[in-house]
């Protein structure tokens, strides 16, 4: 029987992992894209060090858990993610709001992406 | 350079671990569920080994998942033969009395050439000398020759024989002295020093290798080096 049992185990495993990892990313993302969403609306109202905070916030979130998404995501997602997170803070300290709102919207479907490319859904497996 | 290095040995060392838990089988004659196997794992193993943009786990887990899912066709397919046949499919028989089964090797796609081949191979010339020859699920050619063709047993022509085959256990392996073996034939390292003095060494680390066989016989190869 433990030929049945530990094939299933492992199995089991793996895929209890793998759930578990998306959902970690895809709930991680969440307060980040809810985090640059209100980031964007300071930026309207004019509040850039509102602004500014919220992204720097964000981004210590991610590098939190940049562990976690090394392990579990390509590494080009990851990077372009970074790329567009230094980008939306020099613009917020720019007070460039064009630029800000470009490159904030830019990022929160960089970390949809990234938390997407995770999740067990039909779309991913076909 | 380190990730790609310590990459490939974790890779190398999961499919090692893999392959040892599927089997020895797996190893020489490949069924078609385990060469589908292989060719998937060779590939997925290749990729992160290479692209370090890839996190490793994305060729781990598609190897350990193919893997368990091997040994579970494994363990179904001991459990049921019909599921055997259904992903192993049933050996085919080729010739039968000396005749080939044209449509078995037309379903087979089996030319008349490999057959030929496989034939010649096995050292057969004449399709009438061949009472059976079964293709294998594993694409192996079975060949059974008639019996008035086949090399005669000493049963069949009515001969007793002595049993004198015996499995050899190495004592001494390239210098190295293998107590578990000494002890299950119930010797110790005074029988081995002994035995050594008598052909002329005075320790293991002289000896290439050493048997000793069922019935008591001693075969004892020294190192070329060993002055």
């Amino acid at each position: 029987m433990k030929y049945f049992l530990i094939p299933a185990a492992v199995l089991a495993l793996l895929l209890g992992a793998a759930l578990r990892s998306a959902s970690a990313v895809s709930g991680a993302a969440e307060p980040w894209r809810a985090a640059l969403a209100e980031a964007a609306d300071a930026a309207e109202r004019e509040d850039w060090d509102g602004a500014a905070r919220l992204v720097r916030d964000t981004r210590a979130d991610w590098d939190a858990h940049r562990a976690l998404l090394h392990i579990v995501t390509a590494h080009d997602e990851l990077e372009a993610a970074d790329a567009l997170f230094i980008a939306a803070e020099s613009f917020a300290a720019e007070r460039d709001a064009a630029e800000f709102r470009a490159a904030a919207a830019q990022l929160d479907a960089q970390l949809r992406i990234v938390a997407e490319v995770q999740a067990l859904t039909l779309r991913n497996l076909l | 350079m380190a990730t790609a290095f310590l990459r490939t040995i974790l890779l190398y060392a999961v499919l090692i671990v893999g392959i040892r838990v599927m089997g020895k089988r797996q190893i020489g004659e490949l069924e078609p569920v385990e060469l589908v196997l292989m060719l998937l794992i060779s590939d997925l193993a290749v990729v992160p080994m290479q692209d370090f943009g890839i996190p490793l786990l994305n060729g781990v887990v598609p190897i350990v998942t193919l893997l368990s899912l091997s040994m579970l066709l494994s363990f179904f397919s001991m459990r049921s033969v019909r599921f055997h046949r259904l992903i192993c499919g049933n050996p085919t028989t080729l010739i039968e009395n000396g005749v080939i089964r044209q449509d078995a090797l037309r379903r087979n796609r089996f030319t008349l050439d490999e057959l030929l081949e496989e034939l010649r191979a096995q050292g057969v010339t004449d399709l009438e000398t061949v009472k059976y020859a079964v293709l294998e699920t594993n694409g192996q050619l079975s060949v059974l020759l008639r019996p008035e063709e086949a090399p005669a047993t000493p049963k069949q022509l009515g001969r007793s024989v002595r049993d004198d085959v015996w499995l050899p256990a190495i004592l001494v392996n390239d210098g190295r002295v293998l107590g578990h073996a000494l002890r299950d034939r119930g010797l110790d390292g005074a029988w081995l020093d002994r035995t050594l003095r008598a052909r002329g060494f005075h320790s293991a680390r002289e000896v290439l290798l050493l048997t000793i066989d069922g019935a008591g016989k001693v075969l004892c190869v020294g190192k070329e080096d060993r002055r």
